[in-house]
């Protein structure tokens, strides 16, 4: 190895460089993950999310399927009480709450149509993803979110609780200070349009998970009126035959003929001199008790339970635990992790590891066959030297153990160097304390510097990562040299 | 006088032909001769006769296409490649004429080197003492712990022929061991070795073109295109044996 010093020179840096970039790379990743990990808990869908069951995928952050219809909803959690004491009672849970999620227009002035503008001014549009919360769980649950200004919504308050880049938006927009008290206008079109007003009662942060974020905190009534949460969503409801037989009909004259409204319809005005109060007029529509019942929020749709645990090593258990009663007493509802409750935007560190590992695979090929190279001309630069040996005595295996020892002990020397190396590296880096000026980096990292967590775990697999790139690499050439009779080794000298 | 009762090496018309892209050259034509335990035998005779072919099929490190060659009694053709190197590091010992010494390994070190192949058969202080011996043998005990790049022509051969008695072989193959010395040198190398098989009655069998060195030979057989001219015993003054 010392006798060959370029060509252990060319394979030692090519290692010792692999395995920083494998390293530091896996640190980063594993930052990411991490700092998703608490992000996500500590912020939004805390240890466990229990939800109702759909065909389409949803998150706490909304539907996530590319259903263009817009009919795709989000379940709400059938028989939600129960739900509840079930998970009350169980000793492993810190804490508790519930929310609903919906979409929303925000603005000031009734007069405006926000949907429309989407189109012909996308940038003074201010769209919200608005969580319907219950302000004294909620913010139990949710330490890590901070009341900057104002307060929490009364019970019963139509109330709202926006961050300070909203409010900066509405102030760009309608160039007057929204101040803690004021009116705003949620515009919802998830299920149908609805216009909310709210009072705005409080500026909140979610630490270093804010940032241009669009989510905005409201009283649950609101999010149930915008999402069409109402009573008839729970409800089985019957229709007689004369009120479906229109419903099955294709032919438009069924529908649009005189008959159609025979005996319902009056044929021909008729003056009355009988003045008509408001009441009596009421009471000719006849009994619209029911309809109303149907159209009224209900006072139990909750899209969302989040859970914080006392232990987070208690969260696969807790979960596994939970779906097996759901199944056992045919309630369709699921628990997930984090992952699970956040949809796409919580996977996004398994892709980057995806992505990461393929690169480094591809990089890894390339590796072996640079070193198989470099190997291949140090063997025949040294088949006389093999040969000899050979016309000594030594066994092939003898050979092939000896070049073994050479790139691993040459693998292994420069694959620990590579790794003291990115320690060092990663020390470095942390300690300068390096700003994230990305939000998508400081959501994806955890915080607004960059920090990188190393593991054992990540070290011990480089090496040994190393160690087999050496492996794979020397077969090839041993199995060159070892081809080649002792007589025409010798006589290559 | 030696005692000269066993022969050690039989070759029955041997055959080695090598395939040159469509051709095939006969380098040796079909040869038979045996070696007596004890010899100081050279192969002679021109460049191109054969000689280095007959004496890599005797040494084991090339394969006869044809003919048998026997060693110690025992023929070789049908042994594994395993078995040819087993029989090879345990019987015979090789001085190349280009020394051919590992360039990472100072003298010692080369000395010691076929030791460290096979099975173990001294103890680390009797082999210790051993290679302390032929080193002091061959008058290189000042020169133990330098690199063969560090050392003439002539010291680095009297290194192989160290190497080569290492194992105690009953037998040295020397192909053109003097080629690349000057002839004052040669002639040291020569002596040397003919020392050594007085003393330790090792049979060695050199190749060469120098006539010189071949007179210094007790049995010579001498080769032209790839067929045996003369095979005789210089000290019985038997008449040369006719080829057959």
């Amino acid at each position: 190895m010392w006798e060959h010093k370029a060509k252990s020179l060319i394979i030692g840096s090519l290692l010792v460089l692999g395995v920083i970039v494998i390293i530091v790379g896996n640190a980063m990743i594993d930052s990411a993950s991490d700092g998703l990990r608490k992000g996500y808990i500590d912020s939004f869908t805390g240890n466990v999310m229990v939800s109702g069951k759909s065909e389409e995928p949803f998150s706490i952050f909304g539907i996530e399927s590319m259903d263009m219809t817009g009919d795709a909803e989000i379940p709400t959690i059938p028989e939600f009480q129960q739900v509840l004491d079930r998970v009350k009672a169980d000793p492993r849970v810190k804490s508790v709450t519930s929310m609903a999620t919906t979409y929303g227009l925000l603005a000031a002035d009734i007069g405006e149509d926000p949907i429309a503008d989407q189109s012909t001014d996308p940038e003074n549009t201010i769209f919200a993803l608005v969580f319907g919360v219950d302000p004294e769980t909620y913010f139990k649950t949710f330490p890590a979110i901070q009341i900057t200004e104002g307060r929490l919504p009364n019970p019963g308050e139509q109330a709202v609780l926006i961050t300070k880049e909203m409010r900066e938006k509405l102030v760009k927009k309608y160039k007057h200070e929204f101040k803690i008290g004021d009116k705003i206008l949620i515009n919802g079109f998830m299920g149908g349009m609805r216009i909310r007003e709210v009072t705005l009662v409080g500026i909140y942060s979610r630490g270093e998970m804010s940032g241009k974020s669009p989510f905005i905190l409201t009283d649950i009534d609101t999010v149930r009126v915008l999402a069409g949460l109402t009573m008839s969503e729970d409800e089985n409801v019957v229709l007689e035959e004369g009120q479906t037989s229109l419903l099955s009909s294709e032919n438009p004259d069924d529908i649009f003929s005189d008959d159609a409204f025979a005996g319902d319809m009056i044929d021909s005005p008729v003056v009355s001199s009988k003045k008509v109060k408001y009441d009596n007029a009421a009471n000719l529509l006849g009994d619209t008790s029911k309809r109303e019942q149907l159209n009224a929020t209900n006072a139990g749709a909750w899209h969302f339970m989040l859970i914080s645990l006392n232990n987070d090593l208690d969260t696969a258990g807790f979960i596994a635990d939970m779906n097996a009663w759901a199944a056992g007493e045919n309630r369709e509802i699921r628990a997930a992790d984090w992952k699970g409750a956040s949809g796409t935007a919580g996977k996004m560190s398994d892709f980057i590891r995806i992505v990461f590992i393929i690169a480094i695979l591809i990089i890894a090929v390339v590796v072996v066959i640079i070193i198989m190279n470099t190997l291949v001309i140090s063997v025949i630069e040294r088949t006389a030297e093999i040969g000899t040996m050979r016309a000594l005595g030594a066994q092939k295996g003898f050979v092939r153990q000896m070049f073994l020892i050479e790139t691993l002990t040459q693998t292994v020397f420069f694959g620990i160097l590579g790794a003291v190396l990115a320690t060092l590296a990663i020390t470095v880096l942390n300690a300068f304390h390096i700003p994230l000026a990305n939000e998508f980096a400081q959501l994806l990292l955890g915080g607004k510097f960059m920090h990188l967590v190393p593991s054992f775990g990540s070290f011990i697999g480089t090496i040994l990562a190393v160690f087999l790139v050496g492996w794979l690499a020397h077969l090839y050439p041993v199995s060159i040299a070892l081809k080649i009779q002792p007589v025409k080794a010798m006589q290559s000298e | 006088m030696k005692e000269k009762t066993v022969t050690i090496i039989e070759a029955k018309d041997v055959r080695k032909v090598y395939p040159l892209g469509k051709v095939e050259v006969e380098a040796v034509k079909g040869v038979s001769f045996s070696i007596e335990k004890g010899d100081f035998i050279s192969i002679a005779g021109p460049s191109g006769s054969g000689k280095s072919t007959i004496l890599n099929m005797i040494g084991l490190i090339d394969t006869p296409t044809s003919g048998e060659v026997y060693i110690e009694g025992k023929p070789i053709s049908g042994l594994s490649d395993k078995q040819l190197t087993t029989l090879r590091h345990e019987t015979i010992g090789f001085i190349f004429q280009s020394f051919n010494l590992i360039p990472v390994l100072n003298v010692y070190e080369n000395v010691e080197f076929p030791l460290l192949l096979g099975k173990e058969k001294m103890g680390k202080g009797e082999r210790k003492d051993w290679i302390d011996f032929l080193i002091a043998e061959v008058g290189l005990d000042q020169w133990r712990n330098h690199r063969s790049n560090e050392l003439s022509g002539g010291q680095r051969q009297r290194v192989a022929i160290a190497r080569a008695l290492v194992g105690k072989p009953a037998i040295v193959m020397a192909d053109e061991p003097t080629a690349n010395l000057d002839s004052q040198n040669g002639e040291q190398i020569l002596e040397l070795m003919k020392k050594i098989n007085q003393d330790m009655n090792t049979t060695f069998i050199f190749s060469t073109h120098d006539a010189k060195i071949v007179g210094m030979a007790d049995h010579v057989i001498r080769l032209r295109d790839g067929l045996v001219t003369e095979n005789y015993k210089t000290d019985e003054n038997i008449a040369p044996v006719e080829n057959n």
